[in-house]
């Protein structure tokens, strides 16, 4: 019984924390309060007031993290639901979406080296346009940490997320197929989050965006690898 | 964020109006048994949904540990899903569009503990903070960038405005 608290209380507060910093996003509409930046910031301050370690919350917190893979999954729905859309526009769709990811998995670690970047976060910086679970799993097989891959690709989604309305504005992106694709190619499922806001349209191109760029990552970066470009 | 915006009464919208299903409407005009029973139904669709979902999840573990290429198991089990999901339209697919949508709803929620788990890797990341920030900023930006440009370039060349572009309200 002791452990349920702990377990349970954790999930809540996250779970209540995201609504709240949903809330406030759409209150203010303001990119920077991404509703999961906010949830980590805040969660990361109530963890640092109450002394709580990492490996008590995760008691509470893996059960959201555990959520990662059905959802990964679930994205297979947009993807069922918009096949006749992919067959139409398939050629655009693939050709720009490997030079997304080629330019994601190329730059991170070259601009890392640049900086004086060890090889370690190289590694685990190459996978990061792919959504969490498979950068993950593909910085594992290069022999990147896991764990710090997870952190690049939330860090590269939550970029995408806070820069993606000014950048394609500035760009002059008017077409909802393009903002969406490249949302969820550079940004994956946090990318993915801000095109929902943008229309039925860009949230099917983000989640083929997501699941595409996860395929291309996981069989191109390996390759990369070997090649010793990352 | 979308349904906040179209809500005519958002402050009478339950805080997780998220979980009802889609068209619900709070209930006013129907009969409380009629409402249980739809929300009985909805219930039962989400729950088969979900197994569904963990049996693509499942095969797909199975199928990584023979497949001769490095896919990653969620991976797997999304392309089954999809597959499935384009081959068969009975109550099984319903209950697994069901079931995804409700996932995907949330699904930025997810990545928040993973997210957390940036305070364990604090000592390796103080050294090289700038170079960490510098390349995800310039890698993110740059990948949205290529991505976008090279999307409307090959839009534009081919049958491009075939799609029907509506406005967009919030920007």
């Amino acid at each position: 019984m002791t452990h349920l608290g702990p377990t349970f209380g954790f999930a809540v507060i996250t779970v209540l924390l995201f609504e709240a910093s949903r809330a406030l996003a759409g209150r203010f509409g303001h990119p920077v309060l991404n509703p999961t930046l906010v949830t980590i910031l805040a969660v990361i301050g109530v963890l640092a007031a109450c002394g709580v370690p990492y490996s008590d919350y995760m008691r509470g917190g893996g059960l959201i993290a555990w959520l990662l893979g059905p959802a990964t999954v679930a994205l297979g729905v947009p993807l069922a639901r918009n096949l006749g859309a992919i067959a139409r526009d398939g050629l655009a769709i693939i050709v720009s979406l490997c030079a997304g990811a080629l330019t994601a998995a190329i730059t991170g670690p070259c601009v890392l080296a640049a900086f004086g970047g060890s090889a370690v976060l190289e590694r685990a910086m190459a996978p990061k346009a792919a959504t969490t679970p498979i950068a993950m799993a593909v910085a594992h097989e290069i022999g990147g940490m896991p764990s710090l891959a997870a952190i690049f690709a939330i860090a590269g989604g939550v970029t995408v997320a806070v820069a993606a309305r000014p950048v394609l504005n500035r760009l002059g992106i008017r077409d909802r197929r393009a903002f969406g694709l490249a949302a969820g190619v550079a940004g994956s499922g946090i990318g993915a989050a801000e095109a929902v806001a943008q229309g039925p349209e860009a949230t099917a191109y983000a989640a083929l965006g997501v699941g595409l760029t996860a395929i291309a990552t996981a069989l191109l970066v390996p390759i990369l690898a070997g090649l010793g470009l990352v | 964020m979308s349904c906040c915006r179209n809500a005519i009464v958002p402050m009478r919208r339950p805080l997780f109006a998220w979980l009802l299903p889609r068209g619900y409407e709070g209930g006013r005009r129907q009969s409380p048994w009629r409402a249980a029973r739809s929300w009985g139904s909805y219930a039962i669709r989400i729950a088969a949904g979900a197994v569904l979902l963990l049996l693509c999840l499942w095969l797909g573990a199975q199928l990584a540990t023979v497949s001769p290429l490095p896919l990653p198991a969620p991976l797997i089990g999304m392309v089954l899903l999809a597959a499935f999901l384009a081959m068969r339209r009975g109550p099984a697919a319903t209950a697994a569009s069901a079931a995804g949508d409700l996932l995907l709803r949330r699904y930025a929620l997810f990545f928040v503990p993973a997210g957390v788990g940036v305070i364990t890797q604090a000592g390796m990341l103080r050294g090289a903070w700038l170079a960490i920030a510098a390349s995800v900023l310039v890698s993110s930006l740059l990948a949205l960038a290529v991505t976008s440009l090279v999307m409307r370039l090959l839009l534009a060349s081919g049958r491009g405005g075939s799609s029907d572009r509506h406005g967009d309200p919030s920007s």
